[in-house]
């Protein structure tokens, strides 16, 4: 019985050790290359500054390439430049807070509306209306010899 | 539901008491009779790193090769889940060999477990096929030439070997398709045909039994001894050792070879098959011209087609080497036959006059392409689009339909904006868009009062949807 438990537990050990490393090495595989490698956000243009007035906000949308896995996938954001009531000027994501459907800008009300859950955004990106968890999303930006630049993200 | 998984249950562990803990084996094995198992272990180490390697890798020209690095460099682990399945390739192939020798020199072949060694001699097919098909998938200078090469033996096959070829390669030189399909042999085809074959050899080897060493043909009625612990440790060590081997190897080796992306082009590149290749491709210098189909053809096929043949033919009653003159001295011949040849293809330095360099200037792929420079809109405006077109735009119908087959940028699959009006009248498009919910009830399409469309747009829109109708 001695001699038994010892083979059996060189079966055991002998597989385990095997089926512990695989698993370990498929772990860090899987997890490992589902991130992108990381890289500094660069800047890129999206406007003039001049162009943004206090009236309507105006719809930009501005492109950029991102590396998925080995991949240079294209991407492109829509965004919505406005002067806030103090003159400062302010960019919205276009994506509803809710589930994500592009916002579209009412110049008859005066609010961004979502044509999906009917949500309503205020000027400022409050919600007014509807499911929205959260205001819009500011984007930071930065203005360069007049043009306005925003974060590739 | 507790009833069905207690049934599972005992199912599971009378399996697992017949096949295992109560199997009786005759006495006297070694480890060689232990190399099946082991091939079996090899054979799932090689089906784990398969499928993680497929969790990235792309089968297109344009990206497999930016996969494989990707692999290699970027994802923790990469370069050994890749290392391990190239040189796994080769154990397996070591394994099948040293079973099938094995099988040869026992005599295990003979009545009753002829079709044992069918369904082996089937396995044995496979294995090379996976070994052709993974070859080219990395996408570098070595996989396309050694798989071109490979296809234009196929080629020379009479009568079915160009079309055959050509079926293989999806078209008349290696490209996109012939990635695709050796791609799709080499993950569904080819691992569904092992693994049924496995799972028919292995019920065989239940049923018939393990061939008592040394016993005549016809004396199965041998003292026998519990399979469990005993054969099964040596079982796993044989498995355990080969994989120890292949990690060994890929560690010293620094994981799997890539040459430079594969090129057309490459004027003096010398290709060379795996190793164990390479010994058919040795045999094909010795034969020229119209001859060649002989190294391709006839003596590969006589081979394989004896071996096939051998439990029928073979009608010597021993299972004893020393009665097995004729058995012993042809496979002494093809061994060697095989050894020496390649040997001879390991020894010759061929054309290879230089190291096999970069023959493309590639991007590197973690540099991003330039963006282009930042154009301020200004100069002449853009031609006007008809004024619907316009309105299409601003009320952000391509959101979610298509028009020209571009848009639905959200995914919510709107149907076609030149379908929308097909057949249908103004008054009823205009229905549709004051009130979409009134035709299709489940519709996520926003109301013109939604929208805030005008009447005047509304007109417009319902204009251009005929206009572009078909
Ligand atoms: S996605 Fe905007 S309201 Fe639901």
């Amino acid at each position: 019985m001695e001699r038994r438990n010892v083979l059996i537990g060189l079966i055991g050990g002998l597989s385990g050790v095997v089926l512990f490393g695989l698993g370990a090495l498929g772990a860090a595989f899987g997890i490992s290359s589902s991130r992108w490698r990381d890289r500094k956000a660069r800047w890129v243009a999206l406007c003039r500054e001049e162009e943004v007035t206090p009236g309507d906000p105006v719809a930009q949308s501005f492109s950029f390439r991102r590396l998925e896995g080995w991949y240079w996938q294209s991407v492109s954001r829509n965004v919505y430049v406005l002067r806030d009531s103090a003159g400062a000027l302010k960019i919205f994501s276009r994506r509803c807070t809710h589930l994500g459907c592009p916002v579209k800008w009412s110049t008859k009300s005066s609010t961004f509306r979502c044509p999906c859950h009917g949500a309503v955004f205020a000027r400022d990106g409050s919600v007014s209306e509807g499911p929205p968890p959260r205001p819009l999303d500011e984007i930071p930006y930065r203005v360069i010899d007049g043009i306005v630049e925003v974060e590739e993200a | 539901m507790s009833g069905h998984a207690e049934g599972g249950g005992r199912a599971f562990s009378a399996i697992l008491k017949e096949w295992v803990i109560d199997k009786k084996v005759p006495v006297g094995l070694g480890f060689s009779r232990a190399l099946g198992t082991g091939l079996l272990m090899m054979l799932m180490v090689q089906a784990a790193t398969g499928m993680l390697l497929s969790l990235c890798y792309a089968p297109t020209p344009d990206h497999a090769y930016d996969s494989v690095r990707f692999i290699d460099e970027d994802v923790v682990g990469g370069a050994w889940v890749r290392g391990l399945h190239h040189f796994g390739s080769s154990a397996v192939v070591v394994l099948v060999v040293a079973h099938m020798l094995r099988v040869f020199l026992t005599a295990a072949y003979k009545r009753p477990r002829q079709s044992l060694w069918l369904v082996g001699l089937g396995i044995f097919l496979v294995i090379l096929g996976f070994g052709f098909t993974g070859y080219l998938l990395p996408w570098d200078q070595k996989g396309y030439w050694a798989t071109d090469v490979g296809l234009s033996i196929a080629e020379t096959v009479p009568v079915v070997g160009a079309f055959s070829a050509d079926l293989l390669r999806g078209g008349p030189e290696v490209g996109a398709l012939t990635l695709t399909r050796l791609y799709a042999l080499h993950v569904i085809l080819l691992p569904a045909v092992l693994a049924a074959l496995v799972a028919i050899h292995l019920f065989l080897v239940h049923r018939l039994g393990i061939t008592p060493p040394g016993q005549p043909v016809g004396q199965e009625d041998v003292e026998r001894a519990p399979f469990f612990p005993d054969h099964v440790l040596r079982e796993v060590m044989v498995g355990v050792g080969a994989i120890a081997a292949v990690a060994v190897l890929t560690a010293v080796m620094g994981g799997a070879p890539l040459e430079a992306p594969a090129s057309r082009d490459a004027a003096g590149y010398d290709p060379r098959p795996e190793w164990y290749f390479l010994g058919l491709f040795q045999l094909l210098k010795y034969f020229e011209g119209d001859a060649l189909v002989f190294g391709t053809v006839v003596l590969p096929g006589a081979l394989f087609t004896a071996l096939v043949l051998l439990p029928f033919t073979d009608r010597n009653p021993s299972r004893r080497l020393g009665d097995r003159p004729l058995a012993l001295s042809s496979a002494v011949l093809v061994v060697g036959g095989v050894v020496v040849l390649t040997v001879l293809g390991l020894m010759d330095p061929g054309s290879k006059t230089e190291p096999p360099e970069r023959v493309l200037e590639w991007d590197d792929p973690y540099e991003p392409p330039p963006s282009p420079p930042f154009q301020a809109p200004e100069g002449l405006p853009p031609d006007p689009l008809p004024p619907g077109r316009e309105l299409v735009d601003s009320y952000e119908c391509l959101y979610c339909h298509t028009l020209e087959g571009e848009g639905d940028e959200m995914g919510a699959g709107g149907p076609a904006l030149e379908e929308a009006g097909a057949g249908r009248s103004a008054e009823w498009l205009h229905g549709l868009l004051l009130d979409p919910a009134s035709v299709h009830p489940d519709t996520e399409m926003p109301s013109a009062e939604d929208l805030e469309m005008t009447d005047s747009d509304r007109d417009l829109i319902v204009q251009y949807l005929l206009e572009i109708a078909r």
